[in-house]
């Protein structure tokens, strides 16, 4: 079963994010509101995979990108975040971010797009 | 809008009850119009053409043949007819009929009526039954700033998608002190520099919570609330996208929440009171300088 940590502000978001993961197979280790919280719970526990939001207090989600990734260049990250946000997500990207997904989404989506990453 | 506003009339003259209406309201996804409903909601059949047809006894297909062999309709717009068998005005209209709860011809003399007791144009009826949203948001949100409207209108759609597929507008109204009960806010800088809030009296803000992500709250708690912030985020980032086709950059802040009552003060609050789900919520836009 591959493992997910969940990073997001929102708590609307992270249960919505966490029971379509569960649904469909995945084991969500842990989850965060914000990228230092997400940041420490990467190192403790290096899940398969992240979903990051971008948008978040206390540290961002392209600050908590580049830190993970500088600890774990493997990180695989999926960022998830509103719409209307390109500049940032193609930032994300560039910084080694391995897809991106906006809401709203929908499950088949977000588990497509979780499938296609290796 | 039109199913709620309509159905609305029918309510207030008494032709239908609360009950009823909700009910075909709840029973129309995935029903399709016949011809004989559309070509008579659209006026390409006088009903007296219709009940000529009605006394032949004739299936749908024979109908559809009928009207074109006898000239009543060119193919063209038999065809283009056709595209409106989804559409959710004469959906409505054909279920008022196949429950007995109103005659065609009924239905016809109270749109007409409808019409004139709110004085709607001809132009402005066609907006409401094609679904027009630009054309809808400014009857009831009459403002001239290009950038204003498209957010109205990125609000309305994004409504009508994610929370209710029948909501509608009241009037809206400018003024320079809201009292908000609970909201949700998002402000957005950049380019624009403005606040979009979502409030409602008691638990009405639950018209958004309970649908935007299938929760279910009883109350609007701090956790209802983070979920309208979360639909205030996706109105703001599909905004923030249509503008970006122009080159104009917005930034998203943090939505927030207050669930303690809050007053909103400025010189310009655009109040927009928004029905959706049973209740009545009110979108807040605030210019920021």
């Amino acid at each position: 079963m591959r493992t997910v940590i969940i990073i997001d502000d929102s708590k609307t978001s992270r249960n919505l994010l966490k029971d379509m993961l569960v649904e469909n197979g995945y084991e969500v280790l842990a989850e965060a509101a914000d990228g230092q919280e997400g940041y420490e719970k990467y190192c403790e526990l290096r899940p398969d995979l992240v979903t990051l939001d971008i948008t978040m207090p206390v540290m961002d989600g392209i600050e908590t990108l580049t830190k993970i990734k500088d600890f774990d260049p493997a990180a695989k990250i999926v960022m998830v975040t509103a719409a209307g946000q390109k500049d940032k997500m193609m930032d994300a990207i560039k910084l080694g971010a391995v897809e991106f997904v906006t809401k709203p989404f929908e499950t088949s989506q977000i588990i497509n797009i979780i499938e296609s990453i290796q | 809008m039109l199913n709620r506003l309509f159905g609305n009339y029918l309510v207030s003259m008494k032709k239908l009850t609360q009950i009823q209406l909700d009910t075909v309201l709840s029973e129309l996804d995935g029903v399709t119009a016949r011809l004989e409903m559309i070509t008579v909601v659209r006026k390409k059949l006088t009903l007296q053409q219709l009940e000529e047809l009605d006394a032949l006894h004739l299936s749908e297909a024979e109908f559809e043949k009928r009207v074109v062999g006898a000239g009543l309709l060119t193919e063209d717009s038999y065809e283009k007819l056709m595209t409106y068998q989804s559409n959710r005005f004469i959906v409505m209209v054909q279920c008022l009929v196949d429950k007995g709860l109103l005659e065609l011809s009924q239905i016809c003399d109270l749109m007409d009526e409808f019409r004139v007791a709110n004085d709607y144009t001809e132009v402005q009826m066609d907006a409401f039954l094609h679904e027009d949203i630009e054309q809808m948001v400014q009857i009831f949100v009459p403002c001239e700033d290009i950038r204003m409207k498209e957010l109205f209108n990125t609000m309305i759609q994004t409504f009508k998608r994610l929370i209710d597929k029948d909501v509608y507008l009241e009037q809206a109204y400018i003024t320079d002190c809201f009292a908000a009960e609970k909201c949700a806010v998002q402000e957005m800088t950049g380019s624009l520099h403005f606040k979009l809030y979502l409030t409602a009296g008691g638990n009405d803000l639950l018209a958004v919570a309970n649908y935007f992500t299938k929760a279910h709250y009883s109350v609007v708690d701090e956790d209802a609330l983070d979920n309208v912030g979360e639909f205030l985020n996706c109105i703001s980032g599909l905004y923030a996208t249509n503008l970006s086709y122009n080159d104009i950059s917005i930034d998203m802040n943090i939505p927030e929440y207050h669930a303690e009552p809050v007053t909103i003060q400025s010189d310009k609050i655009y109040v927009i009171p928004i029905r959706a789900n049973g209740c009545r919520l009110y979108a807040i836009y605030e210019a920021c300088r």
